[in-house]
């Protein structure tokens, strides 16, 4: 099994499903998963004011459903999840609902079974899955785990993800945070025979924005991992900067020597008033290699 | 709970995809540059392309397809016995990619040379 984490909810899925869609408003919205034939599982949330009656609910839905077109539907129940399993065109899906106290979260999964595995309809299998999902409350540390296309960082738990870039081999989610003045990238490359010629140090100084001087360059080695890491700052003399501080340019970059892709991670953050550092945003590429910035 | 997106188990099933074989233009011409091919196909002459609209409207022949690496690699694998899911598999295993990865990448660049008329793809032989 997968873990996945999005959005404060954390699930564990078969190795061979993937995230195929996505939606990045923490406030509604819903992520899709397929195999290699079909989309499997979807898992939509909701941030409700209050409870929602969830019996009455389930029975609502099952009225809904059998409206639709849903055939042979059935209530179904896996504490703390209510549900309803049917047939629609000629497939079983399952659909569960449950409320989550922490984040006050609706949140429905659905189940899409293949047509020509009609007889191999889990639902042990639906359990287990289901028993993995959790919605994480807010942490002491203020921050949020991340975990979704080969791509598992910490990002502070009030920003948002502004952008999530998903292409093949190339894959990089962008956190900013409420004022939109502090942005935090993690990118994850792949392919790079194809396109890295130059050496690492060359690459990352290249990140390193339009108008910024480099600061310094380190470098680091642990367990395998070449990781190099990159300051720059800015000096512009516009009102916004004098008022919100210099802006720093923070960088790391490593190639993971157990998938070979190229992990990148950014921070573009002003300097705070009272001094203190910017909130960490750590990325790993496997367990033994956790970058923080 | 809002209406679910996965509408109709029709739409969420690529399997019909994955056992289609992508199939080589035989009146196509190749010629091999090192790694990188080139694919000379014929093209039809429209029927408006008469005197004395021909006289005005130059006309090429054939046009030429230059393949990439990655194109390459792909019209090498389309030997008319794979099927797309095979493509896919030897993709992952060539580039580290995941399996969607290569699917989206294949098939974006299966699309563009059946439009190119490079390839054909043979759905339920």
């Amino acid at each position: 099994m997968k873990p996945y984490a999005w959005n404060g909810i954390h699930l564990q899925l078969p190795d061979d499903w993937e995230m195929l869609q996505f939606s990045k408003d923490p406030a509604h919205g819903r992520i899709v998963f397929g195999d290699r034939y079909q989309l499997r599982f979807e898992l939509d949330w909701a941030a409700l004011d209050l409870p929602p009656d969830l019996g009455r609910m389930a029975e609502d839905y099952k009225a809904k459903l059998i409206q639709d077109g849903i055939k042979e539907a059935r209530p179904t129940a896996r504490h703390p999840w209510l549900g309803v399993t049917g047939l629609q065109d000629g497939a079983r899906i399952s659909r569960y609902c449950a409320y989550f106290n922490d984040r006050t979260y609706l949140l429905e999964a659905i189940f899409l079974w293949p047509q020509d595995d009609n007889p191999r309809h889990n639902p042990q299998f639906e359990a287990r899955l289901l028993e993995t999902i959790r919605v994480v409350p807010l942490q002491d540390d203020h921050l949020q785990e991340w975990n979704a296309f080969g791509i598992r960082c910490l990002a502070p738990d009030d920003h948002r993800l502004d952008d999530c870039l998903a292409e093949p081999a190339n894959v990089r989610l962008t956190f900013t945070s409420p004022d939109r003045r502090l942005e935090e990238t993690a990118a994850r490359i792949g392919m790079l025979k194809a396109w890295l010629n130059r050496g690492l140090d060359d690459y990352l100084r290249s990140l390193i924005p339009k108008d910024y001087s480099l600061l310094s360059m380190s470098h680091a080695t642990q367990d395998g991992h070449d990781v190099w890491t990159a300051e720059a700052t800015i000096t512009r003399a516009v009102l916004t900067d004098w008022w919100h501080g210099r802006r720093h340019f923070s960088a790391a970059a490593w190639i993971c020597p157990n998938d070979q892709r190229l992990r990148i991670l950014t921070r573009t953050a002003p300097d705070r008033r009272d001094g203190l550092p910017p909130p960490p945003f750590a990325l790993s590429c496997c367990d033994k290699l956790e970058v923080t910035l | 709970m809002s209406k679910p997106h996965i509408a109709t188990v029709q739409d969420s099933n690529w399997r019909r995809m994955l056992q289609a074989i992508p199939e080589k233009n035989t009146a196509a011409q190749v010629t091999r540059h090192g790694e990188q091919v080139s694919i000379s196909i014929r093209n039809v002459r429209p029927a408006y392309l008469r005197p004395p609209i021909s006289w005005f409207v130059p006309f090429k022949e054939r046009r030429i397809v230059a393949l990439d690496a990655l194109g390459t690699r792909l019209w090498t694998l389309c030997d008319g016995s794979r099927t797309v899911e095979d493509i896919i598999d030897a993709f992952c295993a060539d580039y580290g990619l995941s399996f969607h990865e290569a699917k989206t990448c294949v098939t974006d660049y299966l699309k563009k040379l059946v439009q190119r008329g490079v390839l054909a793809v043979v759905i339920d032989r």
